[in-house]
């Protein structure tokens, strides 16, 4: 074990000793362990709000589970009427300019109810239980993970105690205000019953990329290399809370420059015959650094 | 029917492993562009089943068929479909002219009809989303001037796949994996939402 | 490069983007794959369906494959998980004990037939084995060692060079005139429905 292992292990010591004192209050990594377990077989349908760039909007949401997978349907009970479907693999998004399908990934727990992958998380944040609150009528124990540098947002997300599914949470700038808030108002749980398709953990995926990420904010890994069309790359990295999608793609590819949504952002660039796309829940920053550190391997 | 002998010995050698890595390559090729080939991949790989003792079923007829149609079928990771408008209300073309707006920050954009008479807004939002733990935090950024109403980002189709994309991926954030596409869903609106003077007139708004 | 490269070399190439790949994997391994669901779902229609399902949710997936286990192993899990979810999703409950992975076991006709497959598919399935074994039988010695020393024994070219005696280029043509000869007896059985 190195020194900084131990470290690490010292201060998830402490952090166990702290939270000790709210009785049977589930550990941090328990919660998200659970949290991340429970996206595959849970199912609920409810109504969120949705604070971001000065706006509230209304959001339902249900989810089923089915042989064939997830079933999501996200609606907007505010503004314009925006609707998400995700069924059978396909993504579509219904608005009032048009209609965008993608392919969708299945999605496998993404932390292993392992040590270690809890163990990985604490390289990025540090956690701390903030508290308990009632949210939509549920209890939740809220946890604040705080980032161990200025490149990721903070989280405080309200995890329901038992399921550990999300019921709200706050995503601050580093040292700034709330970039985007959300939060259920009416919500129903359910347990399937069918089994994750595979309980491990989203792996890293083996395939040489022929690119290089060359300035990922510490803790990031490839995890995921999404189905892309031929020609074209998908990348997922994660540090276990925040995620960066990479777009490797021909010259003439969508974006130049910086767009946004809600937390998330969006950074394209041309690059020799390439065009590169990074869109991360990151910092407006961080994700044009990431954008201009894609090069080409060797 | 293949009756080219070394390229169906080399099937062979490619099922065991045994095929040098550039001419498997080769090889993968022909088979993809030559259906004999795979329907031959598959009898041996029936064979081999059958020679192992294992336990195998025989699939339906076209079983193999049936899955790669439905492959292809979703296999384009973004395809756009049925985009007629902006949802500023003017027609315009996937392409650069939408982009270069889209790249605007949505704040710097200020909808003429929508600055004033937004009052009753803000308060709501501290009540009904319970974040007592951070008491205040909500309103800083608005709570002595109101900034202006943020209006649509122009839609582009391309962009829009970016973020659906990236919503369908990332599972990692806990966000995304309990309310994924939130992002997606709650981009800005175009129309400015309707002013609330107050809530009577609201209600007689809502009345007629 | 042992069977796992191979199926690895097949995953890096859906991975990065070729679709077509995947379809080698269905070829190779639907066979087990409807095997498996067949012992969950009795009906032969849905035990199909169920095990399209499953390759299909296994490619979309594939971005998150690690390699690190066995390709096999991984799609194994993934098409008795989606069987088992099927069961539940239609009230019934799933059977508790798992089939082994590397389940080799030969089980008698009275029992297949319990499982999903038609009588007509499991009479073709004991033709294609009966015709398997006596093209094995009638194949000349060298013939039939270097291909029972390959697929039973699991032996590489070089090995297998190594036990007989003789130069690896000889192992390879021994082993594809042993699968041609194989083929020549199974291809007919086929022939008329499924083989191009």
């Amino acid at each position: 074990m190195t020194a900084g292992a131990l470290r690490r292990a010292g201060a998830l010591l402490a952090l166990l000793a702290s939270a000790a004192c709210l009785a049977q209050e589930p550990q941090p990594a328990e919660l998200l362990e659970r949290m991340s377990r429970s996206l595959q077989s849970l199912e609920y349908e409810g109504v969120f709000v949705y604070v971001h760039e000065g706006r509230v909007d209304a959001v339902q949401v249900t989810r089923t589970q089915s042989p064939y997978g997830p079933v999501d349907r996200l609606v907007t009970l505010s503004g314009d009427r925006r609707e998400v479907v995700r069924e059978r693999g396909e993504l579509r998004c219904l608005t009032p300019g048009g209609t965008v399908t993608a392919s969708a990934g299945e999605r496998f727990a993404l932390l292993a109810p392992d040590p270690a992958a809890v163990g990985r998380l604490q390289e990025s944040y540090r956690f701390t239980i903030a508290g308990r609150d009632r949210i939509a009528g549920y209890d939740a124990t809220v946890i604040d993970a705080t980032p161990v540098d200025a490149l990721r947002y903070a989280y405080r997300l309200w995890l329901e105690r038992a399921s550990g599914m999300l019921l709200a949470s706050m995503l601050r700038e580093p040292g700034g205000g709330p970039v985007e808030q959300l939060a259920f108002t009416s919500l129903r749980l359910r347990e399937s019953g069918l089994v994750p398709l595979d309980e491990a953990a989203a792996p890293a995926p083996a395939a040489p990329i022929g690119w290089q990420v060359a300035d990922l904010p510490p803790g990031f890994r490839l995890i995921a290399r999404p189905a892309a069309p031929e020609g074209s790359q998908h990348l997922l990295f994660s540090d276990g809370l925040a995620s960066v999608s990479v777009y490797i793609e021909p010259r003439g590819g969508g974006l130049l420059g910086a767009a946004r949504r809600g937390a998330t952002h969006a950074y394209g660039r041309a690059l020799d015959d390439a065009h590169v796309v990074v869109v991360g829940d990151l910092p407006a920053a961080t994700v044009a650094r990431i954008a201009a550190s894609v090069r080409r391997d060797g | 029917m293949s009756n080219e002998p070394s390229l169906r010995e080399q099937l062979s050698a490619l099922a065991d492993g045994e095929l040098a890595p550039d001419q498997a390559r080769f090889l993968l090729r022909r088979i993809d562009a030559e259906p004999a080939l795979a329907a031959e991949w598959q009898r041996l790989h029936l064979a081999r089943a059958c020679l192992r003792r294992e336990r195998i079923a025989l699939p339906d007829v076209g079983f193999a068929d049936a899955v790669a149609a439905r492959i292809r079928a979703e296999a384009a990771p973004a395809a756009l479909g049925g985009w007629r408008r902006t949802a500023l209300g003017g027609a315009i073309a996937a392409g650069m002219a939408a982009l270069a707006l889209f790249a605007v920050a949505p704040r710097t954009d200020v909808a003429p009809t929508a600055a004033p008479v937004l009052a009753e807004v803000a308060p709501l939002d501290t009540r009904d989303l319970a974040l007592r733990a951070a008491p205040g935090e909500l309103q800083r950024a608005s709570d002595r001037t109101w900034s202006p109403l943020p209006v649509a980002a122009p839609f582009d189709l391309r962009v829009e796949s970016y973020f659906l994309r990236h919503g369908g991926a990332a599972t990692a954030a806990p966000r995304g994996g309990f309310v994924p596409y939130v992002n997606v869903v709650a981009t800005p609106a175009a129309a400015p939402p309707i002013p609330l003077r107050d809530p009577q007139s609201q209600g007689e708004a809502a009345r007629r | 490069m042992s069977e796992n490269e191979i199926d690895q070399a097949l995953v890096l190439r859906v991975q990065a983007g070729e679709r077509r790949a995947f379809d080698l994997l269905v070829r190779k391994y639907q066979h087990k794959v409807v095997g498996i669901v067949s012992r969950y779902i009795g009906d032969w229609a849905e035990c199909q369906d169920v095990a399209q399902e499953a390759f299909i949710r296994a490619y979309r997936a594939l971005g998150n494959f690690r390699g690190e286990s066995a390709f096999y192993t991984w799609l194994y899990k993934i098409a008795t998980n989606t069987a088992k979810n099927w069961l539940v999703s239609q009230g019934r409950r799933p059977p508790t004990d798992d089939v082994p992975v590397d389940d080799a076991v030969h089980l008698d006709a009275a029992v297949r037939l319990k499982d999903g497959s038609t009588p007509e598919r499991e009479l073709l399935r004991q033709e294609i084995e009966a015709a398997v074994t006596a093209a094995v039988d009638g194949l000349p010695e060298e013939l039939k060692l270097a291909i029972t020393l390959r697929e039973v024994d699991g032996l590489s070219y070089e090995e297998i060079a190594e036990s007989m005696n003789c130069p690896i280029g000889t192992v390879r043509s021994r082993i594809f005139r042993a699968r041609d000869a194989i083929d020549q007896r199974i291809r007919p059985l086929l022939n008329d429905t499924e083989s191009e």
